[in-house]
């Protein structure tokens, strides 16, 4: 069985890299499915973009290496991202930039 | 459509969890019309009244994602990790101490879907209850957390929503 690697932050804390998915175009299509759900159907996946530091990577998947499988944590919202060369990319300012500025009222909040 | 998957919650790893991994839950809410006199007391219309998602885990490691979430509201000493809840913040909104809940999926083949689910408004859910047993087995903690909604900008339009996917 092979180790999974979680890759840590370079500032000693302890936390997860999780890489931000700049949605938009980009090298990566990840697969979608439909699935009927409840009042509607839900589409899961499917989604266009690049990793924010890894602009030339054109896939999601995990790499498998030697020393085990090479983990990429990721999310599409710029708020949870914590990987330091995603969260200094112009998308990534901008991203933020925009949430930054938004009402935070009610249901909004976040 | 399977696959195990990793787990942070404000970006501290959640670890192994139990056989069931991730158990995503949603409650559709609605009012029915179900007592008229035509129909009695047929269901013949509801009004939808919104739908509340949550999360539920049964911990296998004593993670700090896991343990400190179960202290979101705060600890008597900051110690990531550590079991020190502390009496504080009564009263304050719950939304304050919520934090992103960012699922990613292990498997590349198949690949499981969705790649990856982030609920950024993650915290435990109201009247939540977990127990753990300090004894010569395997401590597992539960955990229910609930989604609250949060804006979110795909492209020019803004939505209300419990987690997005990739």
């Amino acid at each position: 069985m092979r180790t999974l690697i979680r890759r840590l932050l370079p500032d000693g804390s302890g936390k997860i890299r999780i890489h931000w998915f700049c949605r938009g175009p980009g090298p990566i299509k990840t697969k979608g499915r439909v699935v009927m759900f409840g009042i509607n159907p839900q589409h899961l996946g499917g989604a266009q973009g690049k990793v924010a530091c890894q602009a030339s990577r054109t896939s999601l998947l995990p790499e498998v290496t030697g020393q085990g499988i090479n983990h990429l944590e990721i999310t599409d919202d710029p708020r949870a991202a914590t990987c330091p060369e995603c969260c200094a990319t112009e998308e990534y300012k901008a991203a933020m930039a925009n949430y930054a500025t938004m009402y935070r009222g009610g249901a909004a909040a976040g | 459509m399977s696959g195990p998957y990793t787990g942070t919650w404000d970006s501290s790893a959640i670890g192994t969890l139990s056989d069931d991994g991730y158990e995503i839950r949603c409650t559709i809410q609605g009012q029915e019309v179900n007592e008229t006199d035509a129909y009695g007391q047929t269901l013949v219309e509801a009004i939808y009244r919104g739908q509340n998602w949550r999360a539920l885990m049964r911990g296998l490691e004593w993670e700090v994602g896991l343990v400190d979430a179960l202290q979101m509201f705060g600890q008597s000493v900051v110690s990531p990790g550590d079991l020190l809840p502390a009496l504080q913040n009564i009263g304050d909104r719950w939304s304050r101490y919520c934090k992103p809940l960012v699922l990613t999926r292990i498997l590349g083949d198949p690949p499981s879907v969705p790649l990856s689910l982030t609920a950024t408004n993650a915290g435990l859910a109201p009247q939540m209850q977990a127990a753990f047993n300090m004894t010569s087995k395997v401590r597992e903690l539960p955990l229910e957390m609930v989604f609250l909604p949060y804006a979110v900008t795909v492209g020019s339009s803004t939505k209300n929503v419990p987690f997005t996917t990739i």
